[in-house]
């Protein structure tokens, strides 16, 4: 006699599949809310990078002013230190609302959020790609905003 | 039977991932709910949560994947590593809520559609929840989807005897588990 194989198919495995099945899948209602969360998703990689672009722009303002040394030709290491503090301030408001509010915590910049108005998202955005070292990136975003904003925080582009 | 749907795609470029994801979604949208559906415990909402993260990485990884079959297999297991965690994070979840006794909420039903009788599904899917995560995906994946015991293997990265040790002491655990259920169904039927 040959023992049952246990991949074998039984009246017991058949009653569990038959049982055991969800009902008919709404697929309309399904790509929509896949499309949905894809957009968030987009708005949350995004609200990363800018944070991300914050604490570069934080960094590399605080990092030369320690060694005594000033980052940009021809500004004083605090006063680049202040500019770059205030922006990343922007950076990650901008960030935590494009994310959308619940993102702001992830964020670590709730606070910051009132100073939103003040830069539109995706400028922000393309300043947190040059802050990232990201210049082929940037030029999709560049335009005027963008190079007088610059301009204002490092003196040059 | 396995994952890997031969659904001939379109490679001229990257501008059509997006046709290439969306014919992808299409293709295997029901079958990943349904088998995320399977793994977590048959509740509607989590396996459709489970399926769209899953197929938000596939979209993510497409640009890598020149052959629809190989994106599959990384798919699946992408969703099965998907359920596995949202499994983990609900039952620790559900150890904290019975410590601060808190258990009424956490034995809430599945908000799941039920079509069929939902005492017996909620029964089912609580028997295969109480198998061990290696137990469950090999159960699922070979008794309800229909995988060979070589493509299970393949899929989880296990060996065929592993897979056959799971499968066995899974379908054990279940008929010990469903007994009462199976005969009382078998006498109303």
């Amino acid at each position: 006699m040959n023992p049952r194989r246990v991949d074998e198919p039984t009246a017991f495995v058949d009653f569990l599949r038959a049982e055991y099945a969800p009902g008919e899948l709404d697929a309309a209602a399904f790509d929509q809310a896949l499309e949905q969360r894809r957009a968030r998703a987009g708005r949350r990689r995004q609200a990363g990078v800018l944070a991300a672009a914050g604490v570069a722009l934080l960094l590399f303002a605080a990092v030369p002013r320690w060694l005594g040394r000033a980052p940009v030709p021809g500004r004083s290491g605090a006063e680049v230190a202040t500019l770059a503090t205030g922006d990343s301030m922007h950076l990650a408001a901008a960030g935590a609302a494009a994310g959308g509010a619940e993102n702001a915590a992830d964020a670590g910049m709730a606070s910051a959020a009132a100073a939103l108005a003040a830069l539109d998202p995706e400028t922000a955005f393309a300043l947190g790609l040059y802050a990232l070292d990201e210049p082929a990136e940037l030029v999709s975003y560049l335009d005027d905003d963008i190079v007088a904003l610059d301009a204002a925080v490092f003196g040059t582009l | 039977m396995s994952f890997s749907a031969a659904v001939p795609l379109s490679d001229s470029g990257v501008n059509d991932l997006e046709q290439r994801f969306q014919e992808f979604v299409a293709t295997h949208r029901a079958r990943a709910v349904r088998l995320a559906w399977r793994l977590t415990g048959g509740d509607q909402a989590v396996a459709e949560d489970v399926a769209q993260d899953a197929f938000l990485k596939a979209l993510r990884a497409l640009p890598k994947f020149r052959d629809e079959a190989a994106l599959s297999t990384w798919f699946y297991r992408i969703l099965i590593h998907q359920a596995h965690s949202h499994t983990r994070r609900r039952n620790a979840r559900r150890r904290l809520l019975e410590v601060f006794r808190l258990e009424r909420h956490a034995a809430e039903a599945p908000r799941t559609p039920m079509q069929r009788d939902p005492g017996l599904q909620r029964r089912i899917g609580q028997a295969v929840q109480r198998l061990s995560p290696g137990q469950r995906e090999v159960f699922v994946l070979v008794h309800l989807e229909r995988l060979t015991v070589n493509e299970a293997a393949e899929l989880l990265g296990k060996a065929p005897g592993t897979v056959k040790s799971h499968l066995h002491r899974a379908l054990s655990a279940l008929r010990k588990d469903l007994a009462t259920l199976y005969e009382a169904a078998g006498e109303s039927s």
